[in-house]
């Protein structure tokens, strides 16, 4: 198991390597604090390398990556107990099925309907609001809107059908819109409305 | 490609002209325009890439003539911005990349 042939790092740090820095932004949104994420992006090379033989090469190397130093980090998180939020639960009331109007639409009609306030808002504050969704939603927003992977591929590293992430895209997008939002009317960037809201 | 520079090679030049556009006109490339319903339910798929049951076309001609609708796709726009800006692009400390380089060296020199 452990035969890796002579030229696997050459091979490694040609179509691994590459692919650190997105790791590691991964890593650092998963667990939010840079020590932690440094760890986890050691471990997610050392085991992606002793992996290697079982990757196919020219495939998407990056996706592989993300998808081992996910389950890393899901590993350590149920060894520590620390447990988000059962997201699944939810299911039904709020999804992409559920009225496609987002209730912050309707809160900024009139005032900034084409949310120019979000560019009001700090970086920390957003990255806090995004630490602070649920593991499912974050990893989903992560992977889509930050790194751009196609829906099938984050449907294959978190092995749920396309439909659960577009799901936890919808959901964990629409939170994060409202935590935002709630953020930009305390901090006076935008006006709350007034009056009836549906 | 930011999520600008998606948009404007979608949309080209600001296209809302204020008409609510009414179920039953044509659209742009053929095809009856679709409902403001629909293009805000299609609205992520839209923006992800990733319509398959509707061309990109007709989804892009209701939102460039429809007002009432415009702005949410602006909106959705915005906060993707705002969260790549926040989170996007960020690199590794350059120690931890020696750190990973000595590991997979170590790793090698022990098979």
């Amino acid at each position: 198991m452990s035969e890796v042939p002579t030229t696997a790092r050459a091979g490694f740090e040609e179509e691994a390597l590459p692919h650190l820095d997105a790791v590691y932004r991964f890593a650092l949104r998963l667990c939010g604090a840079p020590d932690q994420a440094e760890d986890l992006v050691q471990e997610t090379f050392l085991r992606a390398f002793r992996s290697w033989n079982q990757y196919t090469k020219g495939t998407a190397a990056k996706s592989w990556l993300f998808t081992i130093c996910r389950n890393v980090y899901l590993r350590r998180r149920e060894r520590t107990n620390r447990h988000d939020e059962i997201v699944e639960r939810n299911t039904g009331r709020d999804g992409p099925g559920a009225s496609p109007v987002n209730p912050v639409w309707t809160s900024v009609l009139g005032v900034d309907p084409e949310g120019d306030f979000f560019d009001s808002i700090v970086d920390a504050r957003i990255l806090e609001a995004l630490d602070a969704l649920p593991e499912e939603y974050r990893t989903a927003v992560v992977l889509s809107d930050l790194e751009d992977l196609p829906y099938a591929e984050i449907s294959e590293l978190m092995e749920v059908p396309v439909g659960t992430v577009k799901s936890r895209l919808f959901r964990g997008r629409r939170k994060l819109q409202e935590v935002l939002y709630a953020y930009a009317v305390e901090m006076g960037y935008i006006e709350a409305r007034t009056g009836t809201e549906s | 490609m930011s999520i600008i520079d998606k948009l404007k090679s979608l949309f080209g030049p600001s296209g809302s002209n204020g008409a609510v556009a009414p179920n039953g006109d044509m659209a742009e490339g053929g095809g009856e325009m679709i409902s403001c319903e629909e293009a805000l339910r299609l609205v992520h798929d839209f923006l992800d890439g990733e319509l398959d049951s509707v061309p990109a076309g007709r989804v892009k001609a209701h939102f460039d003539v429809c007002q009432r609708c415009y702005p949410h796709l602006h909106l959705e726009t915005a906060f993707r911005d705002a969260v790549r800006r926040a989170a996007g692009g960020g690199t590794a400390p350059s120690e931890l990349k020696s750190k990973v380089a000595a590991l997979i060296a170590e790793a090698e020199a022990e098979d």
